[in-house]
């Protein structure tokens, strides 16, 4: 393997993200080269770094504002109906969205017209782009199965500091960092 | 009339299950929207977007997929909407209002040098800074890719599926943000990455 090679491939060596054969070429590589193994340890410290940030958390209040906004949504978002309390920045973006349907989009206004709810708002055009996948909504899967698929979030109920680094947990293998003259290495720092 | 029942009650229970989901979600939110836009006025402005548009395509989401991953994919739309309005978010940081030097060395900090292990700032929560105003000036797609992957710890495919491009973009997205990422923390901050410290270089 070239140098070339090994460092185009470091990250995805770190994030466990190359085939079998790739990660052991990758491994054999950096145990023989100086100039990649440095900048292998390099890129694996700065990942460390991300992933041992506390998680930053929202004031008390963001859940009721947000529910208020879906409520205001729910209950037919016409932009003039939008509360008071709304951002400049998001009125400005209201403001802009009816500006658009206004000029362009009679049959849009009609439609949010009659239908009150679970209706696409003249919204900007780049939503399209993430919903142009196949859509499956049927069948409902059922609540429960919804909110306990998956956990990540449940991070984000315990104190920051408290925060597990799985991302780093499984990291690339046998690279034991070795710690350097008793100060804090990487992963003492982030509880490892 | 019967069918009007049914369909109010299904509404209904679409909208238990979206406050929970709402209540379950928005710190995550909240976080990946600070680390994308770098501050709280801006992030708290995402996070409520998000939700919004979230719950107005509630339908349509695909179940098959984690809602913290679709839930991030408008957080993405949301942010570049907003960037595109307003070009300034780019490297705004109204948290952190010292802004990093352009190139020049006059705003560099002052580094001593023990604080030029940052394993140890790490440890005593003095690198947030110097790490959220180094996200602030990758590209935004390099920034994204960086935080799914290093801060939520999203797989690649996670990734490609949050982004809406390929493994291979991903990649190369992942490995030049945090090579950009590695530089400005070396170069603007003292900082030892892999052994080299950047002042020595």
């Amino acid at each position: 393997m070239t140098c070339r090679r090994c460092q185009r491939s470091i990250s995805a060596y770190i994030d466990r993200e190359l085939r079998a054969d790739e990660m052991r070429d990758m491994q054999a590589h950096l145990e023989r080269c100086a100039a990649c193994q440095r900048e292998y340890q390099s890129l694996l410290d700065t990942k460390r770094l991300l992933s041992g940030l506390a998680a930053k958390m929202p004031r008390e209040e963001l859940e009721a504002r947000i529910l208020a906004r879906v409520d205001a949504a729910a209950q037919g978002s016409r932009p003039a109906r939008q509360p008071a309390v709304l951002h400049p920045l998001m009125l400005r973006r209201r403001l802009a969205m009816v500006g658009t349907a206004l000029m362009g989009a009679c049959a849009a206004l009609v439609i949010l017209a009659i239908q009150p709810q679970g209706v696409e708002p003249p919204g900007p055009a780049s939503l399209s782009h993430w919903q142009g996948k196949p859509v499956a909504v049927e069948p409902a899967m059922p609540v429960q199965d919804i909110l306990f698929l998956h956990e990540p979030w449940q991070r984000y109920q315990a104190a920051p500091r408290a925060m597990p680094v799985s991302s780093v947990q499984d990291r690339a293998p046998s690279q034991d960092e070795t710690p350097k003259d008793g100060r804090l290495t990487a992963s003492s720092a982030i509880g490892r | 009339m019967g069918e009007a029942h049914v369909a109010a009650e299904v509404a209904r229970s679409d909208r238990d299950l979206f406050n929970e989901l709402v209540r379950r979600c928005h710190r995550q939110a909240y976080n990946i929207a600070y680390r994308l836009a770098g501050n709280h006025a801006d992030a708290e402005d995402l996070t409520q977007e998000a939700f919004v548009r979230a719950f107005r395509f509630f339908g349509r989401y695909n179940r098959d997929m984690p809602f913290e991953n679709w839930l991030y994919r408008i957080i993405s739309n949301v942010f570049v909407d907003e960037l595109r309005r307003r070009p300034k978010l780019r490297t705004q940081s109204l948290d952190q209002p010292v802004a990093p030097a352009k190139g020049g060395s006059e705003v560099l900090p002052e580094v001593a040098d023990d604080t030029a292990d940052p394993e140890r700032l790490l440890f005593h929560g003095e690198l947030d800074e110097p790490l959220q105003h180094s996200l602030n000036m990758l590209p935004h797609e390099f920034r994204q890719a960086v935080i799914l992957a290093d801060i939520e710890g999203l797989s690649y495919e996670e990734i490609s599926e949050v982004m809406g491009c390929s493994l291979g973009t991903v990649r190369s997205r992942l490995h030049r943000g945090r090579k950009l990422l590695r530089n400005r923390l070396r170069e603007q901050y003292g900082y030892t990455l892999g052994g080299v410290r950047g002042m020595d270089q």
